[in-house]
């Protein structure tokens, strides 16, 4: 009796109900707005259509993407290059706003970094990484039908720099197997692979030195995923849609 | 002159200047909503205000409408002497003269129609109620005491009656075509304003002008997105009419207007109504996509030397624009435009801007906008002075400031929680607003799109009306539960120490102070 009038206080407290709440108005957003259209829509029509020339290129993604120019004004200075990163996003809400945020850009390149909050299980079950990989195929494939050239890239790795996080581990073995379906899926589709992991795992963990919280890359993780990105680019501006 | 003459020219002229008038919807041409001649209420005495009486006039609703904005006339001769007088407009062709001290009715007026909606044409349901559905505007004659009340008629008649006794001055005259759904009329230098939306009766969404001269009626329609601004039309000092557009592409090229601003004039010669300027927000096409109209009625002021004018819409912005030209040499580009201030779910029905904004100037010679917002404050959007969380409405003041050159609207306070808020008065440094209490919901989980009221009208309680501090928003009185009813697109007025407010029951409250 204790021990269940100890979790009811705890339950009724008011931080509790507040954060209750808090989680509730969350998931009403999440669902009235489950693919996100509302973050970038308005912001999207006030956007001009690329110049005569101009070498436009969509980074679509979750967090990571989202994260990338945080603190900073421009991202990418200088290039027409625009983010279009959400937070806590999965590729099948990511799908949902792909012409939204991608093709009504008119860009001539997309780069994705999508499926680490699928691994994750971040909207119910985990989706399997074949699920996965199908949507991120739709979105390759729906870019290029529309004349964009498509980057896809790896999977950043995590680590358990800060934590110990058992979940963490099991997400690093799922990583390693959607990484390699999208290769193998770029090797055959001719989209651009883009291998972020590689240059940012050491021993399959995100180096300690590129992250701060072992999932999301600093400055300095970041720095290696541009010049990594801008290669990739440059490649899929040469190659074309094809 | 002798000064017998200029004592009594003087003492008329003081009358004049003491009259407290309320005779068009949002008090002027320019939809100001300050009562600048309030000598009764303050800040001080606000906080002893009662129910000074209630009537129940007996109108019978049309779908959610029932009583529009009470207009008030100060001092009409009457065959049993001056009397103050509420010109109160039902939904259902009805006109009541209210004497404005004790509540009685002094006379009534039914415009009869036997027109029959086509067929084929878009009617009923809530966006389409029929009946009288523009506030009507009263403007004083040569002879002093006497007014002449103007209204729209569901037939689309323009009546001229007498405000003491309810006789017709002229006969009707077309004004517009039958069974549509014109906003509240604005009258300007001998002509009469208003535009539609809708497109009830079948018609299309158009702008209209009566030359009261001539008889003669001057038209334009922005082809796509009705006006849909609760107050009608604000005009400006040079005599363009403004007003927001509702959904619609907005493509000036092809001549679509949809999701701006239009400036329409009359034509001196040809007392046709034309095209002035225009305004576009950057992001019309995302407006279009989600519902969200610019469907506010503005209001016009003076600021240093300019004539300014702010609107918004149901993205829950207010752009601030001057008339010279409202939107910038590309017609894209308004003088400031705030941050989102509501609307942070995109809600097309229950959140963001609606009916109509207000502003006024204090003692310091600040000047002041203000505006009504439905739905939970943006987590982003703070002020300096807040009275609780936001979750269903609220007013947000700003000042207006000019920084190097630069106009902004500068966030001053955002007031206490309301019902649906809705377009706030000023009367005296006090800010009266209320929470309509109306259910304003349209889309449903499990039968989607059902604006009903069959679903709207068990969902809506009370209106509930509050007294702020004009400089701080902070509460200074609010009628609690003693109004018993809500109301759906309607308004309040203020004069002389009273506040009045109609419900969909068909009761008119009269609160104030004891003179």
């Amino acid at each position: 009796m204790f021990v269940t009038a100890l979790a009811w206080s705890q339950d009724a407290s008011p931080d509790r109900i507040k954060a209750l709440e808090n989680e509730l108005k969350q998931q009403r957003r999440t669902l009235r707005d489950y693919g996100g259209l509302i973050r970038y829509g308005s912001e999207n029509t006030e956007l001009p259509p690329p110049a005569r020339g101009e070498d436009r290129v969509i980074f679509f993604g979750d967090q990571i993407t989202e994260y990338w120019n945080r603190g900073r004004d421009q991202f990418f200075p200088g290039k027409p290059w625009i983010n279009r990163g959400i937070a806590g996003q999965t590729t099948d809400q990511m799908l949902i706003r792909f012409r939204q945020d991608v093709i009504s850009l008119h860009p001539k390149v997309v780069v994705i970094l999508a499926g680490l909050n699928d691994i994750a299980g971040l909207h119910g079950a985990p989706s399997s990484e074949e699920t996965i990989l199908d949507n991120l195929t739709s979105m390759a494939e729906l870019g290029r039908a529309n004349g964009i050239s498509v980057v896809l890239a790896s999977l950043t790795p995590i680590c358990n720099c800060y934590s110990k996080s058992g979940a963490r581990e099991r997400w690093q073995e799922r990583i390693n197997e959607l990484n390699e379906l999208i290769e193998k899926y770029c090797s055959q589709s001719r989209a651009i692979f883009l291998d972020y992991f590689g240059a940012m795992a050491e021993d399959g963990n995100l180096k300690k030195d590129l992250t701060s919280d072992g999932i999301v890359p600093n400055q300095a993780g970041y720095a290696v995923m541009a010049k990594l990105a801008e290669e990739a680019v440059a490649q899929a501006l040469k190659r074309g849609v094809q | 002159m002798n000064r017998s003459l200029v004592a009594i020219l003087a003492a008329l002229g003081s009358v004049a200047a003491l009259a407290s008038d309320w005779l068009t919807d949002g008090k002027d041409p320019q939809r100001t909503n300050w009562q600048k001649d309030e000598r009764i209420f303050s800040p001080a005495n606000v906080k002893d205000t009662k129910l000074l009486w209630k009537v129940e006039l007996g109108n019978e609703p049309r779908q959610m409408h029932s009583l529009f904005v009470p207009l008030i006339v100060e001092r009409v001769n009457t065959s049993s002497g001056p009397k103050e007088i509420l010109i109160e407009t039902g939904v259902s062709d009805n006109i009541y003269a209210i004497e404005a001290e004790t509540g009685k009715v002094l006379w009534k007026k039914h415009f009869s129609s036997s027109y029959t909606p086509p067929a084929n044409a878009r009617g009923g349901g809530i966006l389409c109620p029929g009946g009288i559905t523009a506030t009507p505007v009263i403007a004083p004659t040569s002879t002093q005491g006497k007014y002449t009340l103007y209204v729209a008629s569901w037939d689309g008649s323009l009546h001229q009656l007498n405000v003491a006794d309810g006789e017709d001055i002229a006969a009707p005259a077309k004004f517009m075509p039958p069974n549509g759904k014109p906003y509240a009329l604005n009258l300007y230098k001998g002509a009469l304003y208003t535009h539609t939306a809708q497109g009830c009766g079948g018609n299309p969404n158009m702008v209209y002008i009566f030359d009261l001269a001539t008889g003669k009626v001057g038209n334009w329609g922005p082809a796509g997105g009705g006006m849909w601004g609760r107050q009608g039309p604000a005009i400006g000092s040079d005599g363009t009419m403004y007003t927001g557009t509702g959904d619609g592409n907005f493509n000036p090229e092809i001549g679509a207007f949809g999701n701006g601003i239009i400036g329409i004039k009359q034509n001196p010669e040809t007392k046709t109504a034309e095209l002035t300027d225009y305004y576009g927000p950057s992001n019309a096409a995302w407006l279009w996509k989600r519902d969200l109209d610019m469907q506010v009625t503005p209001v016009i002021f003076p600021y240093k030397g300019k004539e300014l004018m702010a609107d918004a819409g149901k993205e829950c912005r207010v752009y601030l624009m001057d008339t010279g030209s409202i939107g910038g040499d590309d017609h894209r580009t308004p003088l400031y435009r705030t941050p989102l201030i509501c609307n942070e779910d995109v809600n097309f029905a229950s959140a963001g801007i609606w009916g109509s904004m207000a502003s006024w100037q204090d003692s310091k010679g600040t000047r002041w906008v203000l505006t009504p917002f439905w739905g939970a404050k943006h987590e982003e959007f703070k002020a300096p002075l807040e009275y609780g969380e936001v979750e269903h409405g609220a007013i947000a003041a700003f000042k207006v400031e000019e920084k190097s050159g630069k106009y902004q609207l500068t966030s001053a306070w955002i007031s206490r929680d309301m019902n649906r808020a809705e377009p706030p008065v000023i009367a005296n440094g006090i800010v009266f607003s209320y929470g309509s209490g109306e259910d304003t919901d349209q889309a449903f989980p499990d039968v989607g799109l059902e604006d009903t009221i069959e679903h709207r009208i068990p969902g809506s309680t009370h209106a509930t009306l509050y007294a702020l501090d004009a400089e701080t928003g902070k509460e200074l009185w609010s009628s609690g539960d003693q109004i018993k009813s809500w109301n759906h697109w309607s308004g309040i007025s203020v004069a002389n120490g009273r506040v009045y407010l109609g419900t969909f029951d068909g009761t008119l409250y009269c609160f104030g102070v004891k003179k």
